[in-house]
């Protein structure tokens, strides 16, 4: 049985040597044209057109974009099926999110399938060339080319090479079954790696005992568990009402959180739902509120007032009373002032 | 102009250059990974407490569910479309002055990308069920719903991690033969592993030329579909100040003119501590400072017209947040705002001698990005404590906590690039080359 053992030939160049013509003269000497390769440190020209086993690449990034689009459908068409959103006893499907969900997903599994490929490519062709002459770097050229080990056509590209000009030409022996070997233990090792990653994520916890949820048919809770996040900011409630703080800023607090709805931001008794009542909310700046006494529009707080609520089971009788001199300052412009720390 | 001749000759003094950063341990640097550890590990400590003690040790409370950490995140994700943006949208034009550019940018889009994924983690009330956001099937039925834009969110941002990773590394390739044939110890086997036994040959470089132009057009069209969908996150709910449609450009424009700010601040930095002024020259700057303007008078378009139709609209939820802006309680952080984005880019770049001016670009850059960091903060907070019913107005500023943390995040972002500059060549050094030969040839 005849050896099939290989030979890499490397012959470095400098930068100024006429390549095509070195290719065309090897290929002369009887060297199949897959077999030559030249090297550089930067690409040689800006061809930009490559194929995979004749397909041009681009056409694989047009059909892995297509799968991305049926991954995307499957998870966010598949969500609107399978959880179905019921309004009027009928699912809400919605067409553009399926659109934004799947240009994500086309987007990544085409540029992701497009490296992939690059990568294969680029693996399978310099797994060709035995050996890189590091000068290239600095600046060379180099022509890699596999001649069988026997026989006369080695010789002959040698010649071919120093002739053409080559500073350095060196040779490397490929023996056989040699990468072979390298090959078939390449995908026992992914298909290990592949193995350990299914039993991490497997031996991932699913259990939900420890957690404290609110049960079925659980009475409503009173008040909120320890140590959840309070309604009002911090800030609030270190400064509530009843907890300090300057009496008008209280009576402004407790104005913001009680009154502003219906009576308005300022007073003027146009509160954000005051159009939907029967009867308007007073202008807390009008004479009539402007001749009330703080005494009086505390009564009117504890009594309530036409279509205005008794504030009694809300505020304490001290609440009561710091907001009562709030609304009175607001109708005496000389200390009228903006409501609330936000307060335009 | 050189000649051909003389860049081929070149070619060792490049190599020697760009991979000088690669060797040498310097005190100095040693010095600025130990104190940035510090601040990383007080970030990480003060996450560790929050989680302990739970969310509350943020200022957040109703109705202000989103403050600092989203705030930060869509910063980041802004900055990061630096990288995608100079490097993706200047290679599809072929300008030629993006080469000592791309890379420095690229990294950024990485690191930040990782930064603002890591700020929707601090976000989360109970972080260790974090796999409750991936669909898989399991035993308690949970499944995220994909109707809600936060899920759009995870999905761009997913792609968009991956894509980048993906386009950093296309290009890294050769340099990485480049370094495995030049660099001895411990990361001579990983570069071998990296550069996947590249040789330089012309079907190589075919083939990677084919992939990045291919990748290019699709990482750009990401990009915009990314920010647009952060931008959404917003702009699809009802929550007055968030609801308009010019949200998804602004939020885009917004972040490209940040991610230029970082990188006039990241050119500024490698050219000084490298002393690369060759490869990094006033030119780049100029470039840079000429696409601010750009992003500038774009931004400010945008932000008058969503502003004006407000105004004019007069709606009283949204004159409320208008009015604490203009003159309300965060009428200080609003004038900064407008000042360092708009008001200084626009008088200063558009003279072309402070555009040159490394200094001054590197000022500027660090202005734009404090200014974008508050005007993500005042799109979010204000619209928050001024919901439609004032009984809930509030004011919110972060706690230490949230500040430790996000002090932590810039810090763990600026000390993976002091590591990855150890690691990465900071200027692609083909493209460099390749670039030097284009100039010889014109």
């Amino acid at each position: 049985m005849p050896l099939h053992d290989e030979l890499d030939l490397h012959a470095l160049f400098e930068p100024d040597v006429d390549v095509m013509n070195v290719r065309r003269q090897v290929a002369e000497a009887g060297v199949p044209e897959d077999s030559i390769h030249v090297l550089s440190p930067l690409p040689l020209s800006d061809a930009a057109s490559d194929r995979i086993a004749g397909i041009p690449l681009y056409i694989v990034t047009l059909l892995a974009g297509l799968l991305g689009i049926g991954v995307g459908l499957f998870f966010a068409a598949g969500t609107a099926v399978m959880y179905p959103l019921m309004t009027g006893g009928k699912p809400i499907v919605a067409p553009p999110i399926v659109g934004i969900v799947s240009y994500e997903t086309m987007m990544l599994v085409a540029i992701v399938t497009t490296f992939l490929t690059m990568i294969v490519k680029v693996r399978a062709t310099n797994s060709e060339i035995r050996f890189r002459d590091a000068r290239i770097d600095e600046g060379r050229i180099a022509v890699a080319v596999r001649v069988p080990m026997f026989g006369t056509v080695a010789g002959a590209v040698r010649e071919v090479l120093e002739q053409a000009g080559a500073i350095d030409v060196q040779a490397s022996v490929i023996a056989e079954g040699e990468e072979a070997l390298a090959r078939r233990i390449r995908p026992a090792a992914s298909v290990l790696l592949a193995v350990g990653l299914a039993g991490a994520i497997g031996g991932c916890s699913r259990d939900m005992q420890d957690q404290t949820s609110y049960q079925s048919q659980e009475a409503p809770r009173v008040h909120s568990p320890e140590g959840s996040i309070p309604r009002s900011s911090r800030r609030v409630l270190r400064a509530r009402p009843t907890s300090g703080g300057a009496p008008e800023e209280r009576g402004a607090i407790l104005f913001r959180i009680n009154c502003v709805h219906c009576h308005g931001v300022q007073g003027d008794g146009d509160g954000p739902v005051a159009p939907y009542l029967k009867e308007l909310p007073a202008n807390l700046k009008n004479d009539e509120v402007r001749a009330m006494s703080d005494e009086q529009i505390y009564s009117v707080l504890t009594e309530g007032k036409d279509m205005m609520p008794s504030f009694k089971g809300e505020l304490s009788a001290d609440e009561r009373l710091d907001l009562a001199r709030f609304v009175a300052s607001l109708s005496r412009p000389a200390t009228a002032r903006a409501v609330g720390p936000e307060g335009p | 102009m050189a000649t051909r001749d003389a860049v081929w000759n070149d070619m060792p003094r490049i190599n020697r250059d760009l991979l000088a950063p690669l060797s040498g341990l310097s005190g100095r640097y040693l010095l600025l990974v130990a104190c940035l550890a510090a601040l990383v590990a007080a970030g990480a400590g003060a996450w560790l407490y929050q989680i302990e003690t739970g969310i509350g040790q943020t200022n957040m409370h109703a109705p202000i569910f989103w403050s600092s950490y989203i705030a930060s995140f869509v910063y980041w994700i802004g900055v990061s479309h630096s990288g995608t943006f100079i490097s993706g949208v200047l290679r599809l034009t072929k300008a030629e002055w993006r080469r000592p550019v791309t890379r420095i940018a690229e990294l950024m889009t990485i690191i930040s990308v990782l930064i603002a994924a890591l700020c929707v983690f601090f976000h989360l009330g109970r972080v260790w069920r974090w796999y409750y956001l991936i669909p898989y099937p399991n035993q308690r039925e949970i499944w995220p719903d994909f109707r809600s834009p936060l899920m759009w969110d995870a999905t761009a941002i997913f792609t968009y991690a991956t894509a980048s990773t993906i386009y950093l590394y296309l290009p890294l390739i050769p340099d990485f033969a480049l370094a495995r044939d030049r660099v001895e110890g411990w990361r001579k086997p990983l570069y071998s592993l990296l550069s996947l036994g590249w040789k330089g040959s012309q079907r190589e470089w075919e083939t990677l030329n084919t992939a990045i132009r291919i990748i290019t057009p699709l990482i750009v069209m990401v990009m915009i579909s990314v920010h647009s969908i952060v931008g959404w996150d917003f702009g699809m709910s009802l929550v007055p100040g968030w609801h308009t449609s010019i949200i998804a450009p602004y939020f885009v424009v917004g972040a490209v003119h940040s991610g230029l700010g970082m990188v006039a601040i990241g050119l500024y930095v490698v050219r000084r501590t490298y002393g690369w002024e060759p490869y990094i020259r006033r030119e780049h700057f100029d470039k840079i400072g000429k696409l601010l303007v750009v992003t500038t008078l774009t931004l400010a378009y945008l932000y008058f017209a969503d502003q004006l139709t407000v105004w004019y609209g007069k709606k009283p939820d949204e004159m409320a947040i208008l009015h604490s802006l203009m003159t309300g309680d965060y009428a200080v952080p609003f004038w900064a705002m407008i000042a360092l984005i708009y008001v200084f880019p626009l008088t200063l770049l558009t003279n072309p001698t402070f555009r040159a001016w490394p200094a001054g670009m590197l000022c500027m850059g660090i202005g734009i990005n404090i200014g974008m960091y508050i005007e993500r903060a005042l799109i979010l907070v204000p619209p928050l404590t001024h919901p439609r019913l004032t009984y809930q107005w509030s004011q919110y500023f972060p706690s230490w906590i949230e500040l430790t943390i996000l002090t932590g995040a810039l810090a763990l972002a600026v000390l993976l690039y002091v590591l990855l500059s150890k690691f990465v060549p900071l200027i692609s050094i083909w493209e460099e080359k390749e670039g030097r030969l284009h100039a010889a040839a014109r």
